[in-house]
C-alpha cells in the first residue's frame, strides 16, 4: 500500500502530466469526495445494532452512508458532468458510422 | 510467494481471502472507467477532448471507489455474511487491501490513458518503478509489522 501511495501513483501521475492530463484540476475536483468520507452517520452503526442481522445491517448502513455520503460528496455541476459522459445517441452514431464506414 | 514463505499457511489464507475479495471491485471497474478515453479515441474526438474526458472520470472514479473503500464496519459484516465469523481476521487484512485495490485501479486507468496517448515508455517506466519498490517493501513489510502483528493477534 506505502509502495502504491509512494512510488506508483507519484510516477503514474509525472507520466501523465507528461502526456497533457492536468492534475490540478482532478486534485481539487477530488478533495470533496475525499473529506465527505467523514460526513458519513457513524451513529448509524450503533443504531442498526439492535438488527441480529448483519445482512440487514450491511444493507441498511450501506445505503444510507452511501446516500448521505453522495449527498455531501457529489456537487450538481459535478453531477452535469458525469451526466455529460454517459454515450449520447449522437456519439453512439458516430461511433457506429466510424465502423461502418471502410478507411 | 513472500507472505505464504513468511506467515505459514493460515494467515496466507486469511491474506488470499482478503485479496479475493478486494478484486472483485477492481476486476469489475477499469472496464467502465476505461471507456471514456477508448470512446473518445473510437468516435475520433481530439487528443485535448480525450483529455479532458479523463479529467472528468477520474473524480468520478474516485467518488464512486472512496466509500466502498473506507468502511471498516460494512468489510467486516461483508466477511462476516459471505464467509463466517471464522474468517473475521481477513476484514482487518482487507482494510489495507482495499487502499491498494484504489491505487492500483488508478494506475490501471493511467496506464490506459498512457497507453492511448503512445507513450510506451512512460507506461513501462511507471511498471519498472512499482516493481522494484514492491518486493523488498512486501519482505520488510511482512517481517516487521502489518501482517506479522495481525498474525500474532489471532
Amino acid at each position: 500500500m506505502i509502495v502504491g501511495l509512494l512510488v506508483a501513483l507519484p510516477l503514474t501521475g509525472i507520466a501523465l502530466h507528461r502526456v497533457g492530463v492536468r492534475l490540478s484540476g482532478i486534485a481539487r475536483r477530488v478533495i470533496r469526495p475525499l473529506l465527505a468520507e467523514r460526513a458519513r452517520p457513524r451513529r448509524l452503526r450503533t443504531a442498526v445494532a439492535g438488527f441480529t442481522s448483519p445482512v440487514v445491517q450491511l444493507v441498511v448502513v450501506g445505503s444510507v452512508g452511501f446516500v448521505t455520503y453522495a449527498l455531501v460528496a457529489v456537487s450538481r455541476s459535478e453531477l452535469r458532468r458525469w451526466i455529460a459522459l454517459l454515450p449520447s445517441k449522437k456519439r453512439r452514431a458516430a461511433a457506429a458510422e466510424s465502423v461502418t464506414t471502410p478507411s | 510467494m513472500i507472505v505464504g514463505n513468511v506467515l505459514g499457511a493460515a494467515a496466507l489464507g486469511f491474506y488470499l481471502l482478503a485479496f479475493n475479495i478486494s478484486s472483485w471491485l477492481a476486476s469489475s471497474v477499469p472496464r467502465c472507467a476505461a471507456s471514456p478515453w477508448r470512446a473518445s479515441q473510437a468516435v475520433g474526438e481530439g487528443h485535448h477532448s480525450a483529455l479532458g474526458r479523463v479529467e472528468r472520470t477520474v473524480p468520478l472514479l474516485v467518488t464512486l471507489l472512496v466509500p466502498i473503500c473506507v468502511d471498516g464496519h460494512a468489510r467486516q459484516t461483508l466477511v462476516e455474511v459471505l464467509f463466517g465469523g471464522v474468517w473475521q481476521p481477513a476484514a482487518t487484512v482487507l482494510q489495507l487491501l482495499m487502499i491498494l485495490t484504489v491505487v492500483r485501479m488508478l494506475t490501471a486507468f493511467g496506464f490506459d490513458i498512457l497507453a492511448g496517448a503512445g507513450a510506451w515508455k512512460s507506461a513501462l517506466w511507471v511498471n519498472l518503478g512499482w516493481l522494484v519498490a514492491l518486493i523488498p517493501a512486501l519482505w520488510i513489510g511482512t517481517h516487521r509489522g502489518g501482517i506479522q502483528e495481525r498474525r500474532s493477534r489471532m
